[in-house]
């Protein structure tokens, strides 16, 4: 009982903050005020109205697509190498490999800076998803690795056996097995992409502004609710992704049961 | 039915690292034939099959199938059906698509495929269970649906791992004589694996027993259990009573061994039995089953006194602990009802034919 109650009060604290932002969104203010005076959707007029979000908000989905692919891909070939494979220096390639999640990013986004510059790679979008996979790769390294350890192995050589190339293999058997880890990992690199502030303010320039640049470039000049309006997107945008996953999984599930 | 498709095993050898898991071993197994090999835990005898399907390399020696050089094939080039230990059903997959699936990658017409997966459906009695999947099925159901999908694509090899490892006992002799019975119909060349030797028995044209990385003997069951070639297959297959003795003469494939001074026994043997064992110290290879309590000296052509330490009752039969004048124990399995004749304490006099007990090297005189 006491242990619920305070569970609950972590959550309300942890999340209320973030909550907030949604009804003040909706204010018809022109400040941030809680609870709002009144309600309109101006804000998100004021918004949609703004070239400058609008085109801020598509750079961003852009980069986070191609993030969450490239991240996903390098990540599984990473994870394949690290349970399929023994080799020397094992342990300090696995630790390389979550560096990232490790290392303060500003450091990440100094020697990014560094390196992508004199190879033309700033204020590019392939620099943007090039630098925004460093960061994902780690997370879709985590959940496959977990994925793969949790296989059945013998299932990969019974493919081989019966007459399977080891890439007919992968496609056909593992990776239909590995999936959740694969999509939760892909989900991830998409959403890390999607509100990455510090390696992009590095790297973007005027072409290249994502939205999350955006909005702190526009919180050091003025604030009013739009602030509040595209908070409250990218939050319905993240919730969205995630519920979406759950329903897709709990949807296989009963399909399977309806069988039995 | 191609004819000869057989398999050798020649000189293979596997090192891991400097560790010999296959020593020299030499192996054939005829077209139909069903060979099991079998050994304790850490005899080699998974990393010998690992070779044969393809998943190891050997480190040295050559496997042929159908007279061609496969060494060197991946395994997904050997063609060669497998049977897992956990059944390794794809997951998820229905019955038929794990079934169909060595079907289609090797590129076959859907129809033949819908064709080919209900005729070895209705082999495996599961035509109902087509559009399951295999967490819906019973143990014995995955392991028939396995077997089905590793023969489907008629390969010229079936290898077994540890094939009926995972049930009940029940189960398992039920399967064994399912999976023989399979085996017969489609007239394939099978090599199983296995530590248990009741289904080695069972299930096995040939039975080659290992240890330690080498081959002890191959011979057919029957064979293996009469007259095994030395100590450690008596002692692995089924029990065994072995008496130290000298031989003193050899005729006509007839042994006399003298266990001591007032002791003798008669052995009869192969009639090509070498004279060369004469003077040879060797071990009398006695299963507990072969003995038999004697009313006189003269109803076996072996008899010897000894007294009963113990009795203990399985069932069919009571196994009883003896010990012999010079000390050494023997152990007798007697039918149930001759129970009464049995006293612990007592002395008793117990009795075998000749062609009933074998000679073994006796390995610690070499």
């Amino acid at each position: 009982m006491w242990l619920r109650i305070t569970v609950g009060l972590i959550i309300i604290v942890l999340i209320s903050p973030i909550l907030v932002v949604i009804p003040m969104s909706f204010s018809s203010s022109s400040f941030f005020e809680f609870p709002p005076p009144g309600y309109s959707l101006k804000w998100y007029a004021s918004f949609f109205n703004n070239q400058e979000w609008v085109i801020g908000l598509l750079r961003s989905l852009f980069v986070a697509l191609f993030t969450s692919i490239l991240a996903t891909i390098l990540g599984i070939m990473a994870s394949l190498t690290v349970t399929r494979l023994n080799f020397w220096g094992k342990k300090l390639f696995m630790t390389l490999m979550v560096a990232p999640m490790i290392i303060p990013v500003i450091i990440t986004g100094v020697a990014l800076y560094h390196s992508f510059a004199p190879l033309n790679l700033t204020n590019s979008f392939i620099g943007l998803i090039l630098a925004h996979s460093v960061l994902a790769i780690p997370v879709v390294f985590v959940t496959v690795t977990a994925s793969l350890k949790g296989m059945d192995r013998n299932l990969e050589w019974a493919a081989l056996g019966l007459g399977s190339t080891p890439i007919g293999a992968f496609f056909k058997v593992t990776l239909p097995l590995i999936r959740p880890g694969v999509l939760s990992g892909a989900l991830f690199a998409f959403i890390i992409s999607l509100d990455e502030v510090v390696v992009t303010m590095f790297l973007a320039g005027s072409k290249t502004k994502t939205l999350p640049i955006a909005m702190w470039e526009n919180l050091r000049i003025q604030v009013d609710p739009t602030m509040a309006a595209v908070s409250t997107i990218l939050i319905v945008l993240t919730i969205s992704l995630f519920v979406s996953q759950e329903l897709v999984s709990a949807r296989k599930a009963r399909l399977k049961r309806k069988f039995q | 039915m191609t004819l000869g498709n057989s398999l050798s095993v020649v000189n293979a050898t596997k090192y891991y690292k400097k560790f010999k898991a296959v020593d020299d071993v030499n192996l054939t197994v005829n077209q139909g034939e069903f060979l099991t090999i079998l050994g304790p835990s850490g005899s080699g005898k998974t990393s010998l099959l690992k070779l044969i399907a393809g998943f190891e390399q050997l480190s040295n020696g050559s496997i042929m199938l159908n007279h061609q050089d496969i060494s060197n094939k991946k395994p997904y080039e050997r063609q060669i059906g497998m049977l897992f230990q956990n059944y390794a059903l794809f997951p998820h997959m229905t019955v038929f698509d794990n079934i169909a699936y060595p079907l289609s990658l090797r590129k076959m017409a859907k129809e033949e495929v819908k064709q080919k997966v209900e005729s070895i459906l209705k082999l495996i009695h599961l035509e109902e269970y087509a559009q399951r999947y295999p967490e819906q099925l019973s143990g014995g159901q995955q392991q028939r649906v396995a077997l089905a999908r590793a023969i489907v694509f008629n390969p010229p090899l079936l290898l077994l791992d540890e094939p009926l490892g995972a049930l009940d006992k029940q189960l398992r002799k039920q399967m064994q004589l399912e999976i023989k019975q399979i085996q017969e119909h489609v007239g394939i060349t099978t090599v199983s694996v296995t530590h248990d030797q009741e289904e080695a028995l069972t299930m096995s044209d040939k039975i080659c027993v290992m240890n330690k990385g080498r081959i002890e003997q191959v011979d057919s069951p029957e064979m293996l259990y009469k007259q095994p070639k030395n100590r450690f297959v008596a002692e692995f297959i089924g029990e065994i009573n072995l008496i130290k003795g000298q031989v003193v003469s050899v005729i006509d494939g007839n042994a006399m061994v003298k266990v001591n001074e007032d002791m003798s026994v008669h052995i009869e043997m192969n009639k090509d039995a070498s004279k060369e064992m004469k003077n040879k110290s060797m071990l009398i290879g006695l299963r507990p089953e072969n003995i038999q309590i004697a009313r006189d000296q003269t109803q076996f052509h072996n008899t010897i006194r000894v007294r009963v330490l113990e009795t203990i009752y399985v069932g069919e039969a009571i196994n009883i602990k003896t010990k012999m004048d010079t000390g050494e124990e023997i152990m007798a399995k007697i039918p149930a009802h001759m129970s009464e004749m049995i006293v612990k304490g007592e002395e008793i006099l117990l009795g075998w034919n000749s062609k009933d007990a074998c000679l073994i090297p006796d390995e610690t005189t070499i």
